[in-house]
């Protein structure tokens, strides 16, 4: 089990849970309440010392009024891993976590070892890619996921709680992707991220078309590698294959 | 008692498997649905409707916005009420409203309502709304900062009103170096204005603490009692005045037929049902997008949209269904007034898919039979 604890950072109290021993590593997590302590979480912490913050406007808070954007994300987390004396953590974030890693990448890539994204946001669709803000809450869990439960959230019959949590979740998402889905200035800033990224994408994945996570990766200069069986978020899907990709690309750091 | 002649302008042939086709009239119901040649013939029917209602003594006629839907074909309100300002000659025009948060420029709604305004001689009620949660997806406006804009924008609006120009505006999210709004409005201090809410805590506070008119649409009368107590509560509490029926109104559909209730309603049904399951196809995520209230106020929707689902549509009416014959319906309107203490009743008589001939059968009818025994001298009922 984490233990949970609270930061005090400039921009606001931040959740976070850690456990294991070993390396440090920083997970950024999805969307969707997949924000707590869960399967892929114990699976790093067998070797990795796992940072799990809870994003702002997450997991039962409202969305922050000082959310702006990705970059008050990208700082918050900049400011969090020097709070916390992370000392050059590799960097592991899914979809929305996935974004906020890459660009966290650009800015301060002395701060990192290296950086595994799982199906990130951020980049330009080549097409438009489905709106997960205007369907019902289930839809949207079975747009990201080809696991989780798309009942539970249904307001009108599943838990009224989590359907609630969930729409606070997306209002904070929407914060930064509802007017543009990804940040045009990614593509021409990727070259100052100076560490080593691997890049992966689920073979089921219902948000982003096949060819966009690959492109994703070429624009970074990173590695990339499917996922078998896995939808979009491949921290929810297929743990175990995310957490061995993760402890291969970590052994190949240290070469 | 005041009484309003208020219009949606709905499209009258929606697909009737558009639940299943298209889930929604609002967003993303295909453009290529909409004929244009039909769409000339309505507007001037409506058009004309509101017309006949200055012409028979109402006190005002509201016209509204709505996007990229076929519930109410107004995105531009100021343009209906351009058009009814050359054609009527003492009723008041309201413009309910215009949701000066989906603008990127405010000033636009302060330069257009005060040419109206000008242009009236002083006969336009300025309504201002957020837009409902539909809007913020046809705009790709971020919902959760849609109050915040909707507030920064009154202000700035206000201002450009009433205050000397040119003077900077540097606000969170509105950025001029010049506003100086030219024409100034004819009425003084500004044209009034009016809000209509579906009840947030926050803007009952807001209307009350203003003393705008709090008009609601197909809003039950439970719930209207609610907010309008709400409202009433904050001015006495808060802001130390008591709120009279002049700031209350809601809508009601209306429909009057001489031989009484049963001819009435099997006149009208099938535009209510045109209405709720055509107009209305409106899925919980379009109307309340992400963020668009508070997280208590969305759990409150979650309730009513139960609510609804079980009573198979919204409440087109608040207290007694004011259909029947002349004599029934002017009762029972007087009576709801009297229940929830509103001033104002904003009489919705064309309904749905309903043609023109009938409309204008029962509005004649309401002013020859029914207007005239109405009290509408006494601000309260």
């Amino acid at each position: 089990m984490p233990e949970i604890s609270t930061v005090e950072l400039p921009s606001q109290s931040t959740r976070v849970q850690t456990g294991g021993s070993g390396p440090p590593l920083l997970f950024l997590h999805s969307e969707a309440n997949t924000s707590k302590w869960g399967e892929f979480h114990d699976l790093l912490a067998a070797d990795f010392s796992v940072t799990a913050p809870v994003h702002p406007g997450f997991g039962g808070e409202d969305t922050p009024d000082w959310l702006e954007d990705i970059s008050d994300l990208v700082f918050h987390y900049v400011d969090l891993i020097e709070a916390l004396g992370l000392d050059q953590p590799l960097v592991v974030g899914s979809s929305l976590g996935g974004w906020i890693a890459a660009d966290l990448a650009i800015h301060r890539s002395d701060l990192i070892s290296g950086a595994v994204l799982a199906g990130p946001l951020g980049l330009r669709p080549a097409n438009p890619i489905p709106d997960i803000f205007i369907m019902e809450l289930g839809d949207a869990v079975g747009h990201l996921s080809n696991t989780l439960d798309q009942t539970q959230v249904n307001p009108m019959t599943g838990d009224a709680e989590l359907a609630t949590q969930m729409w606070v979740e997306l209002a904070t998402q929407a914060r930064v992707m509802w007017e543009r889905g990804y940040d045009p200035r990614l593509t021409r800033r990727a070259h100052h991220a100076h560490c080593p990224m691997l890049v992966l994408a689920g073979d089921r994945d219902r948000l982003l078309p096949p060819d966009h996570a690959p492109r994703f990766a070429e624009v970074f200069g990173a590695t990339f590698e499917t996922v078998p069986d896995s939808g979009h978020l491949v921290n929810i899907d297929a743990p175990g294959a995310l957490a061995d990709a993760v402890r291969r690309f970590h052994a190949s750091l240290e070469v | 008692m005041e009484l309003h002649a208020f219009h949606l302008m709905p499209y009258p042939k929606i697909d009737p498997d558009i639940r299943e086709k298209y889930k929604s009239a609002w967003v993303v119901y295909p453009n290529s649905e909409y004929d244009p040649e039909l769409g000339h013939q309505l507007y001037n029917e409506y058009l004309d409707q509101l017309v006949f209602a200055d012409t028979i003594g109402f006190d005002a006629i509201v016209v509204n916005e709505h996007h990229q839907n076929a519930y109410g074909l107004m995105p531009s309100p100021n343009i209906m009420a351009a058009a009814l300002i050359s054609r009527t000659e003492q009723a008041k025009i309201a413009i309910l409203g215009n949701g000066i948060a989906l603008r990127d420029n405010p000033l636009r709604v302060a330069e257009e309502v005060a040419m109206l305004d000008v242009m009236s001689n002083g006969r336009i009620i300025s309504g201002f709304v957020r837009g409902i949660g539909a809007e913020y997806h046809s705009m790709s406006l971020d919902p959760t900062r849609s109050k915040a804009r909707f507030f920064e924008a009154h202000d700035l609006i206000l201002k450009a009103w009433t205050e000397p120009g040119p003077f900077e505006w540097d606000g969170e999210h509105f950025h001029f170096r010049y506003v100086n709004v030219w024409p100034r409005p004819i009425q003084k201090p500004h044209p009034p204005i009016m809000v209509p809410s579906q009840g947030s805590a926050e803007t009952l506070r807001w209307g009350a603490e203003h003393r705008y008119p709090l008009v609601c649409t197909f809003v039950p009368m439970d719930r209207l009692k609610q907010f309008y107590d709400a409202y009433r509560q904050y001015a006495s509490e808060d802001y130390g005045y008591e709120a009279g029926p002049e700031q209350f109104g809601f809508t009601s559909i209306i429909y009057v037929h001489p031989d009484g209730e049963e001819a009435a309603w099997r006149e009208l049904q099938p535009h209510i049902d045109y209405f709720r399951e055509r107009c209305f196809t409106l899925p919980l995520p379009t109307f309340f997008p992400p963020g668009y209230t508070a997280r208590e106020s969305y759990k409150t929707r979650v309730e009513i949209a139960r609510e609804l689902a079980a009573s198979g549509g919204p409440t087109l009416t608040a207290g007694e269904a004011l259909v029947g014959s002349p004599e029934q319906v002017g009762e029972r309107l007087e009576r709801n007034m009297a229940e929830c203490g509103a001033g104002i009743l904003m009489a919705q008589f064309q309904v749905g898919d309903m043609p023109h001939d009938k409309v204008m059968r029962s509005m004649e009818l309401f002013a020859s039979d029914v207007m005239p025994y109405l009290n509408r001298d006494k601000a309260s009922v």
